[in-house]
C-alpha cells in the first residue's frame, strides 16, 4: 500500500480551476517532488493535503485511510505536517516554544490541567522539553534554544520551521519551497538535510523551484501546469519530457534545448 | 556573600517580573497604614482595575483579541452579585459562584460569533455585544432595576465575617489581585498559554500545527470574562451602587488604556498601568481649572503611548535617548579607567 | 402614521448614512475603524452651537460654513497627529485604532468639560412649520431639508469620486495603497483629505441631527456614532453604497418599530439586526466573500 494516495483531486476558486483532476501516489521512504511554473497550483495541493482547503471532488488516502471530513487538527494528529512558502514562525516566541507548539498534540495534557500546577502537567512539560533538545540537535540550533525565533538568520528560520513540523512526528512532511532565498552553498546543505529527514518521517512531499535541489534528491517528480498533471516520473525522465520543457520554456523551447544540446 | 548568592538564586527562580510584582504588592499592602480613607478609596478602585486590566490583558496580550466590550463582563459580574443581594438577600460569598458562572456564560456567548468571523469584525462584534448587554441592564427593569440602578449594596461578607472597614476591603482585593496574577501566570506558562500565544502570532501556522482555534478562543474568552466579572462584583460591593451608565464603552476603552500603558502581555505592567491611570485623574481633580477636563487624561495617554511605542517619531526619539544613555554610561566607564 | 414614520425614518437615515460614509471611506482606504468619527460628530455640533450663540449670532448659514471648515481641519489634524505617525510605522491597524479611541476620548471629554451635561436648545430652520399632507399627516420642513441636503451631498460625493483627480486618487487608494505609493501619488495628503471629508460629513450629519431634535446634549455623539457604525457594518464596511443603504434600512426599521411597537424595542433592534447580520453574512449586505489565503 502506498503511503499517500491522491485520486482525482479537483478544486476551483470562483471560475478558476486551480487543481484539476490530480492523481498521484507517494511511497514510503521516498521524496516526492511537485514542480511546475508559478501559479500551477502546487501550494493549493499542500493546502488541500493539510485540510486548509476542502477539495471540490476527489479523495486522499493516508495509509489507506480516507481523509474525508477531517478538520485541520485531525490532519496533524493523523500524520500530516507542513512548512510555509513564506516563513510563518511564531514571532514573539522562543525557538524552544516554537518547537513545543509543533509537538503540542503529542503533549498529553489538556486545557483544564493547564490552569493550575499539577504532577501530570509538570512531567509532560519536562519530557517535552527533553525531546526539544533532540530536535534542536537534529536541525542544528542547540545554541539558539532561548532566542526569539525572528532574531535568527533566514536559513535558520527555515530550518526551525522544518524542525517545528518534525516535532509533530508526521508521517508525511510537506515542504513548500524550503530553498527559496538561499545561496547555492546553503542549497546543497539543505538538500542533504532534507534527505536525512527520511529517517524521521515516512515520506516527504517537496515543492521547489530550484532544479538542482529537485533533481538531486527526488525519487519521483510530478509536474503540474495550470492545475493539471502533465508528467510524472524519475528525475531523468522528467528532464527529457517535451511537455515539461514546453511548460517551462514555452512553445519552441524544445527546439532551443535540442539546438543547445 | 553567601546571602547574595541566595538572593540572586531566588530572583532567578522567580523571574525579575514576578519579583517586582510581589514587592509592589507588599508596598501596596502597607499603604492603608499611611493614608486617609479618601485616598484609600482611590487605591481600592486601582486594585479593582488591576484585576480588570489583567483579565483584558489575558485576552489582548496572550489571546491576541482586542475586546472593545470588556465592560460587559465587568457589568455582568457586578449585576450578578448586586441582583442576588437585591432579590434574594445573598451575600458576596454565596453569590460568588454565580458571578463566575454568569460571567463565564457571557464570555462563552461572545466567543461563539467570534469563531465565525475574521480579524476586523472582532471590533464590531465586541462593541455591539457590549452595547446589547448594556441595553439589557438598562431596560430589564424587573431584574436590574432599570435606570434607577441598585442602591445600598452591602459590604463584602466572607463566611459571616463582614469587611466593614476600608483597609480590610482593600487587603481582600489585594489578595484577589495576587491570586489572579498567580493563576494567570499558571495559564500563560502552560501548553494552553503557549498555544494561545502561537495563535496570536500567526493563526494560520497555529492551525497548521493542529491547534484547535475555536475551542481555544472560547476558553480564553471565558476565563478572561470570569476575571472581569470578579472585578465587577468587587466594584459593586465596594461602591455600594451600580447602574447601567457605569458599564458603557467608555469603561472598556479605559480598560484598554490600562492594558496598553502597561504593555500587551505584561501583567506587571498592567498593575502599574492601573495604579497610574486610576490615581492620575484623581490628582488632577484637585487642580481647579482641570477639574472638568481630568478624564481627558485617558485619551491623551492612549495617543501618547501609541506614539511612543508604535510610531516613527517615537522610535526615533527612543533611539536618540538610548544613544545618549549609552554615551553617558560609556563616559562613566572611561573616567573610571582614567582614575 | 405610516407616511409620518417613513419620513422620520428617511430623515434619520440620512443622518446615519452621512456619518456611516465617514467610517466606510476611511475603512476602505486604511482598513481602520476610525473611532474618532463619532466624536467629530459631537464636537462639530457643539462648535456649531457655540458659534451660533457667540460669534455668528443668529446666522445659521454662516455658522454652518464655519463649522464645516472647522470639521475639515479637525479631521485633517486628527490624521496628521494621531494616525499618520502610527500608520507609517506599520505595526498594525490595532494601534492606529487605539489611537483613534484616544482622540475620541479627548474630544468627548473636552466637549463634556466645555458643555456640561445639560440639554441645550439648538437652532433650527423653519421651526414649527409643517407641510400638511392630504390625509392630515404633518411633516416638518426641517425633515425635508435634511433629506434634500443629504441627497445633494451624496450626489456631489458620487460625482466627486468618479470625475475628479482627487476622487480618482481616493478610489485607487482603496484598491491598493502600496501601489499608489509606488506610482508617486501624494498618499499622505489624500488620506488626510479623506479624513477631512469624513469629518465634514460627520459635521453635516451632527448639525442636521441636532436641528432635527432641536436640542443638543453631550450624549448625541455616542448614540448616533454607534448607530452609524452599525449601519456601516450592515451595509458592508468599506463600501460607500452599502453604508448609505445600511443607514436608511436601520433608521426606517427603527422608526417603524418605535412607532408601532415601543421605544425600548427600537433600541435593541439595530444591534439585533447587526448581530443577526454578522451571523448570516459577516461581510455585510454588499460585501464580497473573502477567500482565505494561506
Amino acid at each position: 500500500m502506498s503511503l499517500l494516495e491522491v485520486n482525482n483531486l479537483t478544486i476551483a476558486f470562483g471560475g478558476l480551476v486551480a487543481v484539476d483532476d490530480l492523481s498521484f501516489t507517494m511511497e514510503r521512504g521516498q521524496i516526492t517532488s511537485l514542480i511546475g511554473p508559478n501559479g500551477a497550483g502546487k501550494t493549493t495541493v499542500i493546502n488541500m493535503l493539510t485540510g486548509f482547503y476542502t477539495p471540490d471532488s476527489g479523495e486522499v488516502k493516508l495509509d489507506g485511510e480516507l481523509t474525508k471530513g477531517w478538520d485541520t487538527t485531525q490532519y496533524v494528529r493523523k500524520g500530516f505536517n507542513r512548512t510555509f512558502q513564506n516563513i510563518r514562525l511564531f514571532s514573539n516566541l522562543t525557538v524552544e516554544d516554537n518547537i513545543l507548539i509543533g509537538m503540542q498534540h503529542r503533549i498529553p495534557y489538556g486545557s483544564f490541567l493547564s490552569l493550575f500546577p499539577n504532577k501530570v502537567k509538570n512531567t509532560c512539560e519536562r519530557e517535552a522539553r527533553e525531546e526539544v533538545t533532540e530536535i534542536l540537535k537534529k536541525i542544528g540550533l542547540e545554541g539558539h534554544r532561548y532566542d526569539k525565533s525572528t532574531s535568527l538568520p533566514y536559513g535558520m528560520q527555515r530550518k526551525l520551521e522544518i524542525g517545528r513540523a518534525l516535532a509533530s512526528k508526521p508521517k508525511v512532511l510537506l515542504l513548500d519551497e524550503p530553498a527559496a532565498g538561499m545561496n547555492p552553498k546553503e542549497k546543497v546543505e539543505l538538500s542533504e538535510f532534507i534527505k536525512s529527514l527520511l529517517n524521521d518521517v515516512d515520506g516527504i512531499l517537496l515543492i521547489e523551484h530550484d532544479m538542482k535541489v529537485i533533481m538531486s534528491i527526488s525519487d519521483k517528480i510530478i509536474v503540474l501546469n495550470h492545475g493539471a498533471k502533465i508528467a510524472e516520473g524519475k528525475p531523468e525522465e522528467i528532464q527529457r519530457n517535451p511537455e515539461v520543457i514546453e511548460a517551462y520554456l514555452g512553445r519552441g523551447g524544445k527546439q532551443h534545448v535540442d539546438a543547445g544540446e | 556573600m553567601k546571602n547574595e548568592n541566595k538572593f540572586t538564586e531566588i530572583v532567578k527562580r522567580l523571574g525579575v517580573r514576578h519579583l517586582i510584582f510581589f514587592v509592589t504588592m507588599i508596598v501596596l499592602a502597607i499603604v492603608p497604614l499611611f493614608v486617609n480613607s479618601y485616598v484609600l478609596k482611590i487605591f481600592q478602585s486601582a486594585a479593582i482595575n488591576m484585576i480588570f486590566g489583567m483579565s483584558l490583558n489575558l485576552l489582548m496580550g496572550i489571546g491576541g483579541t482586542v475586546s472593545f466590550g470588556h465592560a460587559a463582563f465587568y457589568g455582568v459580574g457586578a449585576y450578578t452579585t448586586a441582583c442576588m443581594w437585591y432579590h434574594f438577600g445573598w451575600n458576596f460569598t454565596s453569590a460568588f459562584p454565580l458571578v463566575i458562572l454568569f460571567s463565564a456564560i457571557a464570555g462563552l456567548l461572545l466567543a461563539i460569533p467570534m469563531s465565525r468571523v475574521t480579524g476586523r469584525y472582532v471590533t464590531i462584534i465586541t462593541l455591539s455585544y457590549a452595547e446589547i448587554l448594556n441595553l439589557i441592564m438598562r431596560n430589564w427593569t424587573k431584574v436590574t432595576n432599570g435606570v434607577m440602578g441598585i442602591l445600598n449594596i452591602p459590604n463584602i461578607k466572607l463566611f459571616g465575617f463582614e469587611l466593614a472597614y476600608k483597609d480590610e476591603q482593600y487587603w481582600f482585593i489585594l489578595v484577589l489581585v495576587v491570586v489572579s496574577y498567580v493563576m494567570i501566570n499558571w495559564l500563560v506558562n502552560s501548553k494552553l498559554g503557549r498555544n494561545l500565544q502561537a495563535m496570536r502570532d500567526d493563526s494560520i501556522a497555529a492551525e497548521a500545527m493542529g491547534i484547535p482555534l475555536f475551542s481555544h478562543k472560547v476558553i480564553i474568552f471565558t476565563i478572561s470574562a470570569i476575571f472581569a466579572g470578579i472585578a465587577g462584583a468587587l466594584y459593586a460591593h465596594i461602591y455600594g451602587y451600580i447602574d447601567y451608565t457605569v458599564f458603557t464603552s467608555n469603561l472598556s476603552f479605559n480598560c484598554i488604556s490600562v492594558v496598553v500603558v502597561g504593555g500587551l502581555g505584561n501583567f506587571v505592567g498592567t498593575i502599574f498601568g492601573a495604579l497610574f491611570l486610576t490615581i492620575l485623574p484623581e490628582m488632577l481633580r484637585n487642580v481647579e481649572f482641570l477639574f472638568n477636563y481630568r478624564m481627558i487624561v485617558y485619551g491623551v495617554i492612549l495617543v501618547l503611548v501609541m506614539w511612543w511605542n508604535h510610531s516613527i517619531p517615537g522610535a526615533k526619539i527612543k533611539a536618540k535617548l538610548r544613544s545618549i544613555f549609552n554615551k553617558l554610561i560609556h563616559r562613566n566607564v572611561e573616567s573610571v579607567e582614567e582614575v | 402614521m405610516f407616511i409620518q414614520l417613513l419620513m422620520n425614518g428617511i430623515a434619520l437615515g440620512s443622518v446615519y448614512a452621512l456619518t456611516a460614509i465617514g467610517y466606510s471611506l476611511i475603512y476602505s482606504i486604511l482598513q481602520l475603524i476610525n473611532m474618532s468619527n463619532a466624536a467629530v460628530f459631537l464636537t462639530s455640533s457643539v462648535v456649531f452651537y457655540l458659534l451660533y450663540n457667540s460669534v455668528s449670532k443668529g446666522m445659521i448659514f454662516v455658522t454652518f460654513i464655519l463649522t464645516l471648515a472647522f470639521a475639515g481641519c479637525l479631521g485633517y489634524i486628527i490624521e496628521l497627529v494621531a494616525i499618520r505617525p502610527i500608520r507609517e510605522k506599520g505595526d498594525g491597524n490595532t494601534y492606529a485604532l487605539i489611537s483613534s479611541i484616544g482622540v475620541k476620548t479627548i474630544l468627548e471629554k473636552v466637549c463634556q468639560g466645555a458643555f456640561g451635561s445639560e440639554i441645550h436648545p439648538f437652532p433650527t430652520l423653519l421651526a414649527g412649520k409643517n407641510i400638511v399632507l392630504w390625509d392630515g399627516t404633518k411633516i416638518e420642513w426641517i425633515q425635508i431639508i435634511i433629506i434634500v441636503a443629504s441627497l445633494l451631498i451624496l450626489t456631489v460625493m458620487t460625482w466627486y469620486t468618479q470625475n475628479t483627480r482627487t476622487g480618482r486618487g481616493l478610489r485607487s487608494l482603496s484598491q491598493n495603497l502600496n501601489a499608489c505609493h509606488l506610482m508617486g501619488m501624494p498618499v499622505n495628503r489624500l488620506i488626510g483629505i479623506s479624513f477631512a471629508v469624513g469629518s465634514m460629513l460627520a459635521a453635516v450629519s451632527g448639525v442636521a441631527y441636532c436641528m432635527y431634535l432641536k436640542s443638543i446634549s453631550i450624549s448625541v455623539g455616542a448614540a448616533i456614532g454607534n448607530k452609524a457604525f452599525a449601519a456601516t457594518v450592515l451595509g458592508g464596511i468599506g463600501i460607500l453604497k452599502g453604508s448609505v443603504v445600511g443607514g436608511f434600512i436601520l433608521a426606517i426599521i427603527e422608526c417603524f418599530v418605535s412607532g408601532y411597537g415601543n421605544s425600548t424595542a427600537s433600541q435593541f433592534i439595530s444591534f439585533g439586526i447587526l448581530i443577526v447580520m454578522l451571523f448570516i453574512k459577516p461581510t455585510g449586505l454588499f460585501g464580497k466573500k473573502e477567500q482565505r489565503k494561506v
